[in-house]
């Protein structure tokens, strides 16, 4: 049974559980050198990662058990995340297709699909990619252009994706694509499930701010998926990629955004506080800020476990956080800590991403006006 | 303590008939501290709310249902003691009768404040006994939350668990003012036009009241804390205070010119988050050094 509050002492029971299998799980040299490890042994220890986290039986904890999942919800998911976030665990290759290939076919798919897919990606034996957004389709995701043509028993595919992380390593993309007229916006939208090791998908690197390799861009030309790859209807993909992600931004970042922003709170309490004085400056109300940010994330699962979801909750925990750490590592790169100045130059950069990846702060904000408080849409000349 | 995220079920009915009874007593004329309002809380036992809710008693209302409460009493701007009195009475050794309004001492600056002087016949002294106050002329700058400034020998300062409690709530009613100051803002962007649209469609506007409902929402889940582990209040129910009043800030500026008037009801609320601030810091202040009843709710 899930649990519905923090305060069940199963929660506290399933958190001892965690603690003492990532304790002996995490391996030794992520452990030592995590951050300094080439590439392709990162990339060797995060699929390693997930093939642990199967074994376990950690993989599709909120996923029902007839899927082989363990039938949890969204508290214990976000316990697992927080002690993963806080002891440094490593991240799977596999998040995309446990976070949002497995409960998408889980709700839309054929049972044909379950059984071909589920097992895969709990093992972690093939990895995922999402497809969604464009170079034209970006905060306006409803006006892509990647088109899908039924042909026979086959769709063939035509068009460009972006932002694809680790699409370089993927198996299978999680595709959205146009079946309907050009101009059929979010009701001509089908998702599908596209094979990415084939002659019509070319995938092309982008070095991030960073410098590192995570996204790509992806060509498809001529590229093809069986007709019975299709999730839920042709043209009624928008809904179902809508409530996988609304999932996948509640829960998904929240623990780890979280202990990012504690970890921040700690070296500055333990250390750059005492040699920065702009740090020392604004920790109290940064730990303040952190810590309401967390009660309201958990008055938002409590909610959500409870029976009782709050869609739009998410909504106000991205903008939140997103901004607050975009702010304490401004604060932190600019204070002169004489150690970790060179640390926060880098999140610096590293953290621009927050507020624009999965909706940027300005869609979040036109999500709550809009969909919270009810307010009219840009342009609109009645209330 | 049990870790509480989301009131019961007692307490949500309890919150919705009070802020429909503080709704009631709020209209018309009689604005301010209607005498047949506090008539009405005392007969229906809401002054008492709180009485059960010792260590060791059947607590059927927990502090938190108490501060979801405030929180609606607070959207009403209600000038009557309502919080004061249940604070107080979690403290008191011999409990007074139900309509007796409590009000509290709180030490600031070498002065007391003393909370609804006009209303509240009695303050809550170390000894969990009940003083009988005077009435005094208030400072007038919060109708819904009046003070006057005594001086030390004008009575026993509060036990440190009421100034606790009293502050928790305070909290959570300053959180219901800024809740109100949103909701009219929304409501006013959604039916005042310029430029032949609701300014509400436009993303200036739209996005600042979307700030906004973030804040509240995030004040609301400092209540959700504090109530939780009240010990952080000192350090951090300043700043939840300040975002509640940085919403109706910011809800002048929606309304525009009419927000600067008493056409308008918001500085109503501006002036009662104000006052809230002034008087939660000097109880908060006054913790380290306000006597603690010994075997009392912890």
């Amino acid at each position: 049974m899930p649990a519905t509050t923090f305060a069940d002492p199963a929660v506290a029971e399933f958190r001892r559980e965690v603690t003492a299998w990532l304790q002996k799980a995490i391996p030794t040299e992520w452990r030592e050198r995590g951050d300094s490890l080439p590439m392709d042994e990162e990339i060797e220890i995060r699929r390693q990662w997930d093939r642990q986290l199967f074994d376990a039986g950690y993989a599709g904890l909120s996923w029902p058990e007839e899927f082989g999942g363990r039938g949890l919800g969204v508290i214990e998911d976000f316990t697992f995340n927080d002690v993963a976030a806080r002891m440094d665990a490593p991240e799977g290759l596999g998040r995309v297709g446990r976070l949002l290939t497995g409960p998408a076919i889980i709700h839309h798919g054929t049972p044909e699909m379950c059984a071909r897919f589920l097992p895969p990606i709990l093992k972690g034996e093939e990895i995922w990619c999402q497809g969604f957004s464009e170079p034209g389709a970006g905060s306006d995701l409803a006006s892509l252009r990647t088109r899908a043509t039924r042909d026979g028993d086959v769709y063939r595919i035509e068009g460009q994706k972006v932002w694809t992380t680790y699409a370089q390593f993927s198996d299978w993309c999680l595709l959205l694509a146009r079946t309907g007229d050009k101009d059929s916006r979010s009701r001509g939208i089908s998702l599908m499930l596209v094979p990415m090791r084939q002659p019509g998908v070319e995938v092309r690197p982008l070095i991030n701010i960073t410098g590192t390799h995570e996204f790509n861009e992806v060509f498809f030309d001529n590229a093809e998926t069986t007709a019975d790859m299709l999730v839920g209807d042709e043209d009624k993909g928008w809904l179902v990629s809508g409530t996988i992600l609304t999932h996948e931004r509640g829960v998904g970042f929240g623990a780890i955004a979280l202990n990012q922003l504690h970890g921040y709170i700690r070296l500055f309490t333990e250390h750059c506080a005492a040699h920065a004085p702009a740090i020392a400056a604004r920790l109290p109300e940064f730990t303040t800020r952190v810590e309401l940010l967390r009660w309201q994330m958990m008055r938002s699962l409590e909610k959500m476990a409870g029976g009782n979801p709050d869609p739009r909750s998410s909504t106000v925990l991205k903008v939140t956080w997103s901004e607050l750490v975009q702010e304490i590592v401004h604060v932190a790169a600019y204070a002169g800590c004489p150690v970790h100045s060179e640390l926060y130059r880098n999140r610096l950069l590293f953290h621009r991403a927050s507020t624009i990846v999965s909706g940027t702060s300005e869609i979040q904000r036109n999500i709550i006006g809009e969909r919270v408080l009810g307010l009219p849409r840009e342009g609109s000349s009645k209330s | 303590m049990t870790t509480r995220y989301l009131p019961s079920q007692l307490g949500q009915e309890v919150t919705e008939a009070i802020a429909l009874m503080a709704a009631e007593g709020t209209r018309g004329e009689q604005r301010w501290s209607p005498p047949q309002l506090w008539r009405e809380l005392a007969a229906g036992g809401w002054t008492q709310l709180a009485d059960g809710d010792q260590p060791g008693a059947d607590a059927e209302v927990s502090l938190f249902d108490l501060c979801v409460m405030a929180e609606a009493w607070g959207r009403a701007l209600v000038g009557l003691p309502l919080l004061p009195t249940l604070a107080a009475r979690r403290w008191l050794t011999e409990r007074p009768d139900a309509d007796a309004a409590v009000g509290l001492l709180v030490p600031e600056h070498g002065h007391l404040l003393r909370l609804y002087p006009a209303q509240a016949a009695l303050v809550v002294g170390a000894e969990g006994t009940a003083a009988v106050a005077t009435a005094d002329p208030t400072d007038g700058y919060a109708p819904s939350l009046p003070l006057s400034i005594v001086d030390t020998s004008a009575g026993p300062v509060a036990p440190a668990g009421a100034l606790r409690d009293y502050a928790l709530l305070a909290v959570a009613e300053a959180v219901g003012a800024a809740d109100r100051a949103l909701q009219g803002a929304v409501e006013y962007a959604k039916t005042r036009f310029q430029f032949d649209r609701p300014i509400g469609s436009f993303q200036a506007v739209k996005h600042t009241l979307a700030d906004m409902h973030r804040d509240v929402e995030l004040a609301r889940s400092g209540v959700t804390w504090f109530s939780n582990q009240p010990e952080d209040m000192a350090g951090s129910a300043p700043y939840v205070l300040q975002l509640c009043s940085s919403v109706v800030e910011r809800a002048i500026q929606i309304y525009g010119g009419i927000g600067y008037t008493w056409e308008c009801d918001l500085h109503w609320s501006l002036r009662h988050v104000a006052q809230a601030h002034r008087v939660v810091s000097a109880a908060l202040g006054a913790l380290d050094g306000a006597p603690a009843l010994a075997g009392s709710a912890a």
